[in-house]
């Protein structure tokens, strides 16, 4: 836990989806906009080279508070071992990690064959990344590697119970 | 009484409880049970809602806490109310003593 104060934090599904799908979109945008930046470098110049750097930081912060809270208002489920589990946190546990695996195998063999075909059927006709746009694609496979099951867990948990009540 | 509507699995078959019902009449909060159980507290509440479905081994734990067998507290039909089977009384029965008692 990076931020112990998130420790109370018990959102409702409907935030905790509102959270996750906002934090998708962001890194969406700023992976489209680093994918186009050679094409915006040469509409507008290399300032936006700058306003791409000022606006990462700020998401990859928000970002990382985001998730720390998510995971907090799922009990750190997705971090505990097996033997601190019960039963239903378990196939809890199970369900993020499987579902998880399907979209991000899912996602790479997408992209994988979009590579392929681009790279044998079209060569130089689709877009491929080059240079330090490859390192961004592997940030952004590891944020989605790193975050996955604590998204799709806090997506698909039903709201919690108030603590200690009746 | 609660149904078990979707749980981990997704389309779980519907087994309905009186957990809530046992808990309540014994003073517990949902803190206690989970501990006496050994599970978090979040999955009382859980089945409670019938949010989830226990496994065989935990609902056998849960009889024998309450000391009732597995088939009083878990049911793949509805609950008829514990006021209907003790005293044979039905929600008709109560709305027309209230009638009753409103006229008088």
């Amino acid at each position: 836990m990076v931020f112990g104060g998130f420790e109370g934090v018990r959102w409702n599904r409907k935030r905790r989806r509102i959270l996750v799908a906002v934090d998708y979109l962001w890194v969406g945008t700023i992976s489209a906009f680093f994918m186009a930046a050679p094409t915006l470098e040469d509409l507008y110049g290399g300032w936006i080279w700058t306003l791409f750097l000022v606006a990462l930081v700020p998401v990859a912060l928000v970002n990382l508070l985001s998730f720390t809270a998510l995971k907090a208002s799922i009990q750190n489920l997705t971090d505990k071992k097996a033997t601190e589990l019960d039963e239903r946190q378990e196939s809890v546990w199970h369900r993020a990690h499987y579902l998880s695996y399907k979209i991000l195998g899912t996602t790479l063999l997408a992209g994988m064959g979009y590579g392929v075909i681009a790279f044998q059927l079209f060569p130089g006709q689709l877009w491929l990344p080059a240079g330090d746009q490859f390192f961004f694609l592997w940030a952004i496979l590891f944020f989605l590697f790193s975050t996955l099951p604590t998204a799709v867990a806090a997506w698909t948990e039903p709201d919690l119970e108030p603590e200690g009540g009746f | 009484m609660r149904k078990a509507k979707e749980s981990a699995g997704g389309n779980e078959p519907v087994i309905y409880n009186r957990l809530k019902v046992l808990r309540v009449e014994r003073g517990l909060s949902r803190q206690k049970l989970a501990g006496v159980l050994g599970i978090n507290y979040q999955t009382v509440g859980y089945i409670e809602r019938g949010d989830y479905n226990p496994s065989l081994e935990l609902a056998f734990r849960i009889s024998e806490f309450f000391g009732l067998p597995v088939e009083a507290i878990f049911s793949r039909e509805p609950f008829r109310p514990l006021s209907e089977e003790v005293y044979g009384r039905t929600g008709a029965d109560t709305s027309k003593r209230q009638a009753r008692q409103g006229a008088g």
